[in-house]
């Protein structure tokens, strides 16, 4: 048995790795991460981004793929690669336009087709509202929210991290941020889903 | 009547399944005749569903930076593969070369001082006990002590006679942690005590200066601040502070430079109280040496629960730390300081090497020069 063995999974054919990917086989995920990488980097950074931002779209772009597999009705109809490719290129395309930096002429590293965003990016919109109501707020509100409803802390266990008192002043406290996320988040969300 | 706040938590436990039976009779009786109620269901689960897609991939990004992480150092050739059709920024290689030139520099200063006309005569390691009491070791690690005797003798110049002085200019290193983002950093009082200057550094940081910001002897912290032009800030930290007690028996680990390599450390709490019932700190058994002071003790889930402190000489495997929340109680006495202490929580459920993958960054040796 060679080395590589551990580190590298033999060449499957795409539904082994779809299947292994829905079963959550993380030595699959990072063979596919890792052979799909330079495709994508390359995209961005052959349209004005950084090897950052070409990290950062990238892993956006596996999220949705990761998803989208754990969701038992969702087919995917085209390869692997064609499927990153062009999720990747849209996020990225959708950045450079949120940021004014659109470029005249797309330099192609691949094969894109043209997707069904609403089915694919149905996650996208709470995802983003959440995101950036989060980061909206400050502290200690950003972390208890984080901490309950994302790290299943219990109300106990917030109480003793912050120092309050009494469960009952963090649970005021709690409400009253989860009050003002609310508002910013739907403030968004509806922004979003309407546009 | 009940209020707002009530109504609110009656539907998130509606919305999480935590009603019981009757209880969802009559809520969703409530329902049908409150179109106002209904619509914050509604609006509750979004939310839910909102912090639940949102848990799901900050687990997963966790997990594709490691991969990129591994991916990016065993194979450099990564970066050989990208091209760049646009002409863009090329600083980052030169602001590359510029850190090595200066870290090279700094060393050299650091050696011209010390080298200058002298004659090296011992490089002492050795412990350096800062705590009078008995059998408490503080430690720090005492790099090179060099003895400086300087004898210059002139060719041919009469006047100059022999001349031998002795000077130390010694480096003590530590262990010292990122407590926020943006670069505060904790390492043990007695490390910096009488440091004119600091310096960090690890495999991801060659060499970061850093000065002193507040210190306190009793319970043996110093508090750091990267002051270095190249930093500019950490990416969220993985880990957070635990501000409940530890239980004896708890697996602790730690993480330190008793040498120029990082260690690891494992062990458990042992008893709540640290050297002679110090209330402050804990016994761990985890073996330490000089070097590994200011080192951050984590449980298992990756909570920072204690700082490394010293040991007991006259005991096999008594180790002491700082307990955590004596740590965030002092930080929050600081004043003119906004430290947001680290609350992450991306360590739980990770194996202990992917942890200390996601941990190395954090963890610095401290090298002081007096």
């Amino acid at each position: 048995m060679s080395s590589d063995m551990k580190q590298v999974i033999p060449v499957s054919s795409e539904e082994e790795i779809i299947l292994a990917l829905r079963r959550c086989d993380e030595r699959v995920l990072k063979t596919v991460y890792r052979q799909h990488y330079p495709q994508i980097a390359n995209m961005v950074i052959n349209n004005g981004g950084s090897i950052q931002e070409a990290k950062d779209i990238y892993q956006d772009t596996v999220i949705i793929f990761y998803e989208k597999l754990q969701d038992e009705a969702f087919e995917l109809t085209c390869r692997i690669s064609t499927f990153l490719y062009s999720v990747g290129k849209r996020l990225w395309l959708k950045q450079l336009q949120l940021k004014n930096r659109f470029t005249d002429e797309f330099h192609e590293a691949g094969e894109a087709i043209i997707l069904d965003w609403t089915e694919i990016g149905s996650n996208e919109d709470q995802y983003t509202a959440m995101h950036q109501a989060l980061e909206s707020m400050g502290e200690p509100c950003r972390t208890i929210l984080k901490d309950f409803y994302m790290h299943s802390a219990s109300m106990d266990e917030i109480t003793e991290k912050f120092g309050y008192t009494n469960s009952d002043n963090a649970k005021t406290q709690k409400y009253k941020c989860l009050k003002r996320l609310k508002k910013i988040f739907f403030s968004l969300y509806n922004n979003e889903t309407t546009e | 009547m009940i209020d707002k706040r009530e109504t609110e938590e009656l539907i998130e436990r509606y919305c999480k399944g935590q009603l019981l039976p009757d209880e969802i009779k009559i809520f969703e009786q409530w329902l049908e005749s409150d179109l106002a109620l209904t619509k914050a269901v509604e609006e509750h689960q979004t939310i839910l569903s909102a912090f639940s897609i949102s848990e799901k991939r900050e687990q997963l990004r966790n997990k594709l930076n490691i991969i990129h992480d591994e991916m990016e150092t065993e194979q450099f050739a990564f970066k050989a593969p990208l091209k760049k059709v646009t002409e863009e920024k090329q600083p980052s290689r030169i602001r590359q070369f510029y850190r090595q030139y200066r870290i090279i520099s700094i060393a050299a200063m650091v050696t011209i001082v010390a080298v200058s006309g002298t004659l090296i005569t011992s490089v002492f390691m050795g412990v350096f006990s800062n705590k009078q009491q008995g059998n408490y070791q503080a430690l720090s690690r005492e790099v090179e002590r060099l003895k400086r005797s300087q004898r210059a003798i002139i060719n041919g110049i009469n006047e100059n006679k022999e001349t031998e002085t002795d000077n130390v200019v010694s480096g003590f290193t530590g262990t010292g942690f990122a407590l926020s983002k943006d670069g505060y950093v904790l390492t043990s009082y007695h490390v910096v005590k009488d440091a004119k200057s600091v310096f960090l550094s690890n495999e991801k940081f060659e060499q970061l200066e850093a000065t002193k910001v507040a210190v306190d002897k009793a319970l043996d912290l110093a508090l750091l601040k990267i002051s270095d032009e190249q930093f500019k800030s950490f990416s969220e930290l993985p880990y957070g502070f635990k501000n409940s007690a530890a239980d004896p028996g708890e697996k602790v680990f730690t993480l330190g430079y008793p040498r120029e390599e990082m260690v690891y450390g494992e062990g458990s709490v042992s008893s709540m109280t640290g050297f002679e019932g110090d209330t402050s700190a804990y016994q761990v058994s985890i073996p330490v040496n000089p070097g590994n002071s200011g080192g951050p003790l984590f449980d298992n889930y990756g909570n920072l629960i204690g700082m490394v402190s010293g040991k007991n000489t006259s005991a096999e495997g008594a180790s002491f730390a700082v307990q955590s929340k004596q740590i965030a109680r002092y930080i929050k006495t600081i004043e003119n300081e906004n430290i947001s202490v680290a609350s992450g929580k991306n360590l739980k459920g990770l194996d202990r090497p992917s942890q200390i993958k996601r941990l190395k960054n954090y963890v610095f040796i401290v090298k002081v020069f007096n």
